[in-house]
């Protein structure tokens, strides 16, 4: 609060609110004299009323006092002004940063937090009154409404009543800054008021500093916390699986309230229904995993969904499984070498395994197995790379490979005295066998389908042991010598084989549980996450372009809701895209040509966006702004625009003028008059009767 | 047309006087025979009753045989018709001299004119009166007497009185009880500002001799509601002591005390039949002539 003086120039009138101070005083120093005839009884009666009499005096003084200072006051033309308002005349400008982000279409009360932020909105506008506005959303994509400052209120109060939630989380950041760049063009007084439920994910650790000429009024719309729980993810495993093979779906569920919820959660897979019930606890998640056949090559949607609470938007979650006709195997050997004819005996075996040449393992064509069976060292990091980008690598060392390399390749160390691999060979040749518990040989776990490994290796490399102590060994031979071992990377994983393909070096190949092994180890051996072909964020435009452009004219795009949408053509450096004009709401955007769906734009709620917890206190905008929350916008409009206090004053004055009587002299008693005891005469004139 | 060259006796004043009838049974005591009857025991040939002597009793009234036979002193009373005899004590201390400087009468000036109405008023019946002026002590004593140049001394005693020093009533009575012979009526001008104890004390021995009392509590209109002044410094008129004070936040309290001191007075006077009156100076003191009349 402050106050603004009209007549600033009458102030030092003020000073004569010290007048009865003064008076009381000179009076003190300077009664006049008078004569009384007796001052015993006067002095008796001083004695018993000084103890009510002195606070009295006091009293009266500072009565007289402030109404004499009330009185010229109110000739001063006090306003009282909120701390950051405008003086009078002076221009202001506002700019209203409202939050739409997906947090705020939870419900308190009869109302959304948006709406209320809406009615926040429109009331500052108008009570506030300011001669140039602008309103900021902050969404996905922030923006002003005007380019600068504008005083057409009206706009931007049909901008607010028009405008929705957006399924999105808000850049606050760029918000922020654009609010900032705004206020700074303003003229005149500049002020910040930010509508939100100041959600604590998005808000706790926000820088809110502000140039020291803008103050900035919170208005926060949120009552509380609101207790929610959300699907979080989706994740299905492997993340391309193969026609006919069994994915595993993985819904994470979250609970953002402080209490343990239960609740039915349903899976959607191409149209094929799945349920179960699961209890999520406090603040914490659960892991729902359902097992959907994929039986044939193509695109399967999914949806996860939970029954409805009082927040829905986060109640589903979406996201489309692309199914492999087959899986590609490069084979990084000469094609009549015998790995290579192993290989491809293996691909001609397999219905969903291809083989293909590889003449430079450095720079493989596009499969999803490189298959080096005699590797001589080349290239390690390259080939570490194709691993980390989704390729998984199956390795067998050829003799001369420095243990370095081998290192290299998988990303461990190797001592310097390690240097060659050691080739060992013995005519008898070594067992070998899985390590129990290994999902890869899962199938085998029973020993009813045999040894997966059972062969008699004569020939087989020594492996360091600072190898063997960071690899997950999958099989080893009978004395305890790795057979073979999986290194892990960001992608898919790289493994090292001691069991040779060549004939005459082991036998592996030839025994009946080869197949089957080797099959089982490269379907394990797929990399548990694919990038993400179809997500999309929620706030930005679905496109999408057809391999064959040509295609294009019967590309079609559908909404969540079945509803077809326009689609524009865009050029862009790597060629024409289309996309939808309309942001992106959550939910699955069917690409289709010629009707059948080709492509999946998956777009899912925001999980930021699910916790509604919001700040206890809004936060600090600088030392010099009013952080205390606006609640009451028209109590604040009208100390903006000043309260006069000369009515105040002139009434205070007139009640302390009407309580000093009353304060200085106690009021009369009926009480009997003296005057009455003694004689009763008509009347008398100078001591003479008349 | 009758006038006078006092200051305190007006020709209306003695032209309204005349219309005062003196019949009242307290002021029948005097020796003037047939014009009032006294029940008081006195020298006549009408027996009334014996009683004890005590001191200041007439002695020829003793019986001597009476105390021949018991050895004790008894005094043979008659009933008889006595003439009146006045005693007027005018309090002339340094209070009475309120309010000073003002267009309304001093409380003196007040009691000099009452006292100069009564003495015309006494002495034109033929009886007699007696005038003490005092303070802290007795300053002027005039014997009874009723005639002309009595009442003459009287006037000019008035007129020559000024207020002097501090009050002493109870001491004054004291003194003045042998300097009255005779009982009568006495009458006591004063402001009161004494303690009521000592003062009927002070009474006692003149009740005992069958003195009738008229308490007169002279008091300006000043001194019963204080004046509506600002801050003023008081100044005792008789001790000279001062005290600094805002008369308008003491009135009520003040009132208060001066309605107490009067109701304690006139309590003691009730109490031995001392007819009191509070007599304010801006009414007309006529009125107090009806006090004798009616007492």
């Amino acid at each position: 609060m402050s106050l603004f003086f009209q007549q600033s120039w009458l102030l030092p009138l003020l000073a004569l609110a010290a007048l009865p101070l003064l008076v009381h005083l000179l009076s003190r120093t300077r009664p006049p004299l008078y004569r009384f005839s007796n001052l015993e009884f006067l002095q008796r009666v001083v004695r018993r009323t000084a103890r009510l009499r002195r606070p009295k005096d006091w009293l009266l003084l500072i009565l007289r006092t402030l109404a004499v200072f009330a009185l010229l006051a109110a000739f001063v033309g006090p306003l009282l002004l909120s701390k950051n308002a405008p003086l009078p005349g002076e221009k202001r400008t506002i700019i209203l940063l409202v939050d739409r982000s997906a947090s705020m279409a939870a419900r308190d009360g009869p109302t959304t937090r948006f709406e209320s932020a809406v009615i926040s909105a429109r009331e500052a506008l108008d009570t506030l009154r300011p001669d140039a506005a602008n309103l900021i959303w902050i969404d996905a994509e922030p923006s002003a409404i005007f380019p600068e400052p504008a005083p057409n209120r009206a706009f931007l109060g049909e901008s607010l009543q028009q405008a929705g939630v957006r399924p999105e989380p808000g850049a606050l950041p760029r918000a922020w800054e654009l609010a900032l760049r705004q206020c700074a063009i303003g003229t005149g007084r500049k002020e910040l008021i930010v509508i939100s439920d100041f959600q604590a994910s998005a808000w706790k650790n926000f820088d809110t500093t502000v140039p020291s000429d803008i103050a900035v009024r919170a208005i926060p719309v949120a009552h509380g916390d609101s207790p929610n729980v959300a699907v979080s993810s989706l994740v299905a495993s492997p993340a391309e699986p193969v026609a006919g093979q069994e994915a595993t779906i993985l819904c994470r569920v979250r609970n953002y309230s402080g209490e343990s919820r239960r609740t039915t959660l349903a899976l959607d897979a191409g149209g094929s229904h799945q349920s179960r019930p699961v209890e999520i606890p406090a603040w914490g998640t659960t892991e729902a995993a359902f097992i959907v056949r994929c039986p044939a090559a193509g695109l399967l949607p999914l949806t996860a969904a939970l029954d409805n609470d009082a927040f829905p938007a986060d109640d589903r979650c979406y996201a489309a499984l692309r199914i492999r006709e087959s899986l590609r195997m490069a084979v990084a050997a000469p094609a009549a070498s015998p790995e290579s004819k192993t290989a491809r005996s293996l691909a001609n075996a397999l219905p969903w395994l291809e083989a293909i040449d590889c003449p430079d393992p450095a720079n493989p064509p596009p499969c999803d197995i490189l298959l080096v069976p005699s590797w001589k060292g080349a290239d390690p990091e390259k080939l570490r790379a194709l691993a980390a980008q989704g390729t998984t690598l199956i390795v067998a060392p050829a003799p001369g490979v420095s243990a370095a390399a081998l290192a290299t390749l998988t990303g461990t160390t190797a001592a310097a005295a390690d240097g060659v691999l050691t080739l060992e060979a013995k005519t008898e040749g070594w067992q070998a066998a899985p390590v129990e518990g290994k999902p890869a040989f899962a199938l085998f776990a029973s020993g009813e389908f045999g040894n997966p490994l059972a062969s008699l290796t004569r020939q087989r490399f020594r492996l360091p042991a600072s190898l063997t102590d960071k690899a997950d060994l999958l099989g080893r031979f009978a004395d305890g010598q790795p057979a073979l071992l999986s290194f892990a990377t960001a992608g898919a994983p790289i493994l090292v084989s001691n069991l040779p393909l060549d004939p005459a070096a082991g036998d592996w190949a030839s025994r009946p549980t080869f197949l089957p092994a080797f099959a089982e180890l490269i379907l394990h051996s797929r990399p548990k996450t694919a990038s993400d072909l179809f997500g999309i964020e929620p706030g930005t435009f679905p496109a999408w372009a057809p391999s064959d452009p040509s295609q294009a004219a019967t590309l079609t795009l559908t909404s969540p809701d079945g509803k077809p949408l326009p689609l524009e053509q865009k050029n862009t450096s790597s060629g024409p895209i289309w996309r939808s004009p309309q942001p992106a709401v959550p939910g699955l955007y069917t690409w289709q040509i010629s009707g059948q769906p080709v492509h999946y734009s998956v777009v899912n709620f925001p999980e930021s966006e699910s916790d509604l917890r919001v700040l206890p206190q809004p936060p600090t905008f600088g030392a010099g702004n009013d952080n205390k929350p606006a609640d009451n916008l028209a109590r604040l409009a009208a100390l903006d625009h000043g309260l006069p206090l000369w009515p105040w004053l002139l009434a205070f004055t007139l009640l302390a003028l009407i309580a000093e009587p009353l304060l200085a002299s106690p009021l009369p008693k009926a009480s009997s008059s003296l005057s009455g005891q003694g004689p009763v005469v008509s009347g008398q004139k100078d001591g003479r009767t008349t | 047309m009758t006038t006078t060259a006092y200051k305190y006796l007006k020709p209306e004043d003695i032209r309204r006087l005349r219309n005062y009838e003196f019949g009242a049974k307290a002021m029948v005591e005097g020796y003037l025979s047939g014009r009032h009857r006294s029940k008081q025991r006195g020298a006549s040939i009408e027996f009334h009753e014996f009683r004890q002597y005590v001191p200041g009793d007439d002695l020829s009234q003793v019986d001597w045989r009476v105390y021949a036979r018991n050895d004790k002193l008894f005094l043979r009373t008659f009933e008889q018709e006595t003439n009146l005899e006045c005693h007027i004590f005018l309090d002339a201390s340094a209070s009475m001299a309120f309010p000073e400087n003002e267009s309304r009468l001093s409380k003196l000036e007040y009691a000099s004119f009452f006292a100069a109405c009564l003495s015309w008023l006494v002495t034109s019946k033929n009886d007699r009166v007696s005038l003490t002026v005092f303070d802290q002590a007795i300053r002027k004593h005039i014997p009874p007497g009723s005639t002309r140049r009595h009442l003459h001394d009287l006037m000019t005693t008035l007129e020559g009185t000024t207020a002097g020093a501090p009050t002493d009533l109870a001491d004054t009575l004291h003194r003045a009880h042998p300097l009255l012979k005779r009982r009568g009526t006495l009458v006591i001008l004063s402001d009161l500002f004494t303690d009521p104890a000592r003062l009927f004390t002070a009474l006692n021995p003149y009740l005992h001799r069958g003195f009738r009392v008229h308490l007169f509590h002279l008091l300006d209109p000043a001194e019963l509601d204080l004046e509506n002044r600002g801050l003023s410094r008081f100044v005792d008129m008789e001790s000279g002591s001062r005290l600094t004070i805002h008369p308008q936040a003491l009135r009520e309290a003040w009132k208060k005390e001066i309605l107490n001191h009067s109701r304690a007075i006139r309590a003691l006077a009730a109490g031995r039949r001392v007819d009191y009156a509070l007599a304010p100076t801006n009414e007309s003191y006529f009125a107090l002539f009806d006090r004798f009349r009616h007492s």
